[in-house]
């Protein structure tokens, strides 16, 4: 049941991740200069940005997630980080708190 | 009927926060029709051991039988109840409701003889007061809504943890009344108090608490036979005689 | 009167108000205090830095700078209202410190004088935190230039509405006091600043228009919110200054008079019926509907509700969602309920009582506002939306009860709980936008957040029962 939590907030933790990631990775594209009308791809092909002027002088802005394999790719990628760490850190307390059960003084 | 209402066997019981064990070694049984007074001086653990008999804390060590079965069992939480020393009640309900609510958590059925919320109330003097909220009732009243509703619940067995400090002696009375109805109904009370004069007059037995030990288990007939008093007995189970 | 006993009850509150509202829940682990500390340090660097780069744009000069501080004053008598809310509340729920504070040997004058005193430099270290990004942008673009407009725009504005307000508050109270009702004195006090508030806050939308609109013309009118900065335009700082003093002093006066003689200590139940007594569900309900802060909630919902249905907007169903605003007490409301002998229930069930129980009380108290709708059948859309928004919302509300609970019915803590919540959804909504995000994604994404947020409280739950019953015991001994 524990270790199903822990799944569970990796699996959370990642997919915010990855958002985070995705929503960045598009401001960047956004603020960065390029020639006006060039698509622009970003995180390995992920995300695009595209903003044209169009003959009557207004705007049009094609922004989003171009391949969604990308996106859940950095998804399971992020959640096995999560939860490797959270492994890592459990397990580094227990070390703790054998090392203090051995040495009183510790503490 | 079970040998005993009350086992409690070699329990210890330890603080996070404290040095010392809050109660270790505890052992003593409550039988049936029997009133066992609870006395020691204040952090001596009373409230501790009772905490643990209605598994409101993790227990640590040691075994408590409630009626024969393990104290964290459905039936040994539903024939005893627990009238704590502070009074957090639900304060938005009336006393009626609280009464209602009580004996719904315990499956009692509100519509069988003996459930008279109004006598009750106006024998413990709050006549008419069983409408109002209880946010409005004072510190003894609220005390008495604890009281009323142990009484009529009838358990098994009673735990009162200081809950008679702070009521009219009318109240006292009619507290004495119902022990001694109940131990005829085969009914224990583990009463906690300070009020000796009490215990003498109710209590069969009593324990004596000191630093989370039992130092003393005392018969109050014995100790009271030949002009004896029990406050004397206990201050010198106490070692300060 | 003393002057040394009134600054000793002042301390005291002030150390209250660290001690209790600062330091529950959360708040209480050091790493979530620091966290909050800096991102609010970061929150107001950031807002200054953006102010600056904005006014370097658009205030070239005295004039310009003038109209931003006109129209701030909108906004500072706007928080100046809500600070001045927060900190009643604050005090209406420390009716303990107010017991106490009857055992000292202090007149009433004397606390009334230090409540004042406290009350009043919490609205003004609030507004002051508030509008610090404003005041150091236009500080960086004109120096000291800015200093006389700044005091008028802000300093002023806000100390005179504090005051008018404390006057306004001590005339209900007295007036309630008068009737017989002073018990009801708080529930009738806020609720009616509460709707104030949300009247102002349409309304500011107007003065802003006009103030700009003024501006744009080249004159300055008079929109009473901007008395000071309108009088310094008028007739020099100085006078302002000296309207200013006067008027102070004659509502301070006015405060000190009106202030009512005895502290009404609070009534925090009231005795509604409540149908079906006798079901498991009804102490939950109970619970719920006695608070009387949840009429507070029910009125100001209700009065939000009828006055943009004549106003003839379909919106007004979306006042219903004032209601949510008391589900983060649905856990300590009914604390006292777990409390009671012979109370077990395991973690799913508690979770599925707040739930129900929750709904049940927000069904029932948003069907008249549904009612509205039925001599309006273009609002109908807009009631689906509700319907599952309050679904939605009693949900998450539920969350924020377990993961941040209200002890002592803080209401900082509910603040936080809030503030996060808010926080979080509005950046994955921002984040699901840039994304473009397909529409049944989306719904499956919402719906999925619901059952996780059902679970997450289920978990949250059972690991405060856990800590209840281990949180004196030493672990593995
Ligand atoms: N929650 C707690 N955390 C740490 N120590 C506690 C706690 N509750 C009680 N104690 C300590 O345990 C001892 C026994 O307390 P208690 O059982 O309440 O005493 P009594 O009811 O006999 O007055 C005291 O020394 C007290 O300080
Ligand atoms: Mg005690």
């Amino acid at each position: 049941m524990k270790r199903l939590f822990q799944v569970l907030n990796a699996v959370l933790a990642g997919f915010v991740g990855a958002l985070l990631l995705a929503t960045a990775s598009i401001l960047m594209l956004m603020f960065s200069t390029r020639a006006p009308g060039t698509r622009a791809v970003g995180l390995f092909g992920g995300v695009l940005f595209q903003a044209a002027d169009r003959s009557d002088g207004s705007m049009t802005l094609e922004l989003g997630v171009e391949n969604w394999t990308g996106f859940v790719v950095l998804w399971v990628v992020l959640s096995v980080l999560a939860f490797v760490s959270m492994l890592m850190f459990g397990w580094l307390r227990r070390y703790r708190e054998g090392l203090a059960a051995n040495r009183p003084d510790l503490e | 009927m079970p040998l005993t209402q009350l086992d409690v066997h070699d329990l210890g019981f330890t603080y996070r926060s404290a040095a010392t064990a809050a109660l270790s070694a505890v052992t003593f049984e409550v039988g049936p029709g029997e009133i066992v007074g609870l006395v020691g001086p204040n952090g001596s653990g009373k409230s501790t051991l009772i905490k643990l008999i209605f598994n409101l804390m993790e227990r640590q060590r040691g075994a408590i039988l409630v009626t024969g079965c393990d104290h964290r069992s459905e039936k040994a939480r539903s024939s005893a109840i627990y009238l704590p020393s502070d009074n957090e009640l639900p304060e938005f309900l009336t006393g009626r409701e609280y009464l209602r609510v009580l004996a719904g958590l315990y499956g009692h059925d509100t519509r069988a003889a003996g459930w008279d919320v109004e006598a009750r109330f106006s024998r413990f003097g709050m006549r008419g007061r069983c409408d109002h909220l209880i946010e409005d009732y004072s510190h003894g009243m609220q005390k008495k809504l604890l009281l009323s509703g142990a009484f009529l619940l009838q358990r098994q067995l009673t735990v009162i943890d200081e809950t008679l400090n702070g009521i009219d002696l009318d109240a006292v009375e009619m507290c004495k009344a119902e022990f001694h109805d109940m131990r005829g109904r085969g009914q224990s009370v583990l009463l906690c108090s300070h009020d000796f004069s009490l215990l003498e007059e109710v209590a069969d037995r009593v324990l004596v608490l000191r630093a989370g030990r039992l130092v003393a288990n005392l018969e109050v007939c014995t100790e009271l036979a030949g002009g004896g008093r029990l406050s004397h007995s206990v201050r010198a189970a106490l070692g300060r005689g | 009167m003393s002057t040394a006993r009134i600054l000793i009850l002042a301390r005291l509150f002030f150390r209250y108000f660290t001690r209790k509202a600062l330091s529950v829940g959360v708040l209480r682990c050091r790493l979530a205090r620091t966290l909050l500390s800096l991102s609010a340090v970061a929150g107001v660097t950031l807002l200054s830095a953006v102010a600056a780069s904005v006014f370097h744009d658009m205030i070239p000069g005295k004039r310009e700078l003038f109209l931003v501080m006109q129209v701030s004053t909108a906004g500072v008598v706007f928080w100046t209202f809500v600070v001045f809310i927060f900190v009643k509340i604050l005090f209406v729920k420390s009716d303990q410190l107010m017991r106490y504070t009857m055992l000292l040997p202090v007149s009433h004058r004397e606390r009334s004088a230090a409540l004042t005193l406290y009350e009043f430099s919490m609205v003004a270290l609030s507004v002051g935190v508030l509008f610090l990004p404003l005041a150091i942008a236009c500080l960086t673009r004109l120096g000291a230039e800015a200093i006389p407009a700044m005091v008028t725009g802000i300093f002023m504005t806000a100390v005179s509405a504090y005051l008018v307000l404390s006057v306004l508050h001590n005339l209900v109270a007295l007036a309630l006091e008068a009737f017989g009702g002073s018990r009801l004195v708080h529930i009738v006090t806020l609720s009616l600043m509460a709707a104030l508030t949300l009247w102002y806050n349409g309304a500011s939308l107007t003065l802003i228009r006009d103030i700009t609109g003024d501006y744009l013309q080249g004159s300055v009118g008079f929109h009473l919110v901007n008395l000071f900065p309108f009088l310094s335009e008028q007739a020099g700082w100085p006078m302002a200054a000296a309207a200013f003093l006067t008027l102070s002093a004659v509502l301070t006066i006015l405060a000190a008079f009106t202030s009512p003689r005895i502290f009404p200590l609070p009534r925090r139940f009231i005795r509604v019926p409540v149908p079906f007594a006798g079901r498991s569900l009804w102490p939950m309900v109970a619970a719920l509907t006695r608070r009387s802060e949840w009429w507070i909630a029910v009125g100001v919902a209700y009065v939000c509700s009828i006055l943009l249905w004549l106003e003839g907007d379909t919106a007004f169903a979306y006042s219903a969602l004032i209601l949510l605003s008391q589900g983060v007490y649905v856990h300590s409301a009914a604390s006292r309920l777990r409390l009671m002998p012979g109370y077990t229930r395991s973690a799913g069930k508690e979770v599925a009582y707040m739930l129900i129980g929750q709904a049940i009380v927000v069904a029932i108290h948003a069907l008249p506002i549904s009612l509205l709708a039925t001599v309006r059948p273009d609002a109908l859309d807009d009631l689906r939306t509700v319907g599952l928004a309050l679904l939605s919302g009693v949900i998450l509300t539920t969350l924020i009860a377990i993961v941040f609970v209200a002890e002592n019915d803080s209401p900082l803590v509910v603040f936080t709980g809030y503030a996060v919540c808010t926080g979080t959804l509005v950046s994955i909504g921002a984040m699901v936008g840039v994304l473009q995000v397909p529409g049944p994604w989306l719904w499956f994404a919402a719906a999925c957040t619901q059952v996780l947020a059902v679970v997450y409280s289920v978990a949250g739950m059972k690991q405060i029962m856990r800590w209840k019953r281990h949180e004196a015991a030493v672990p593995g001994s």
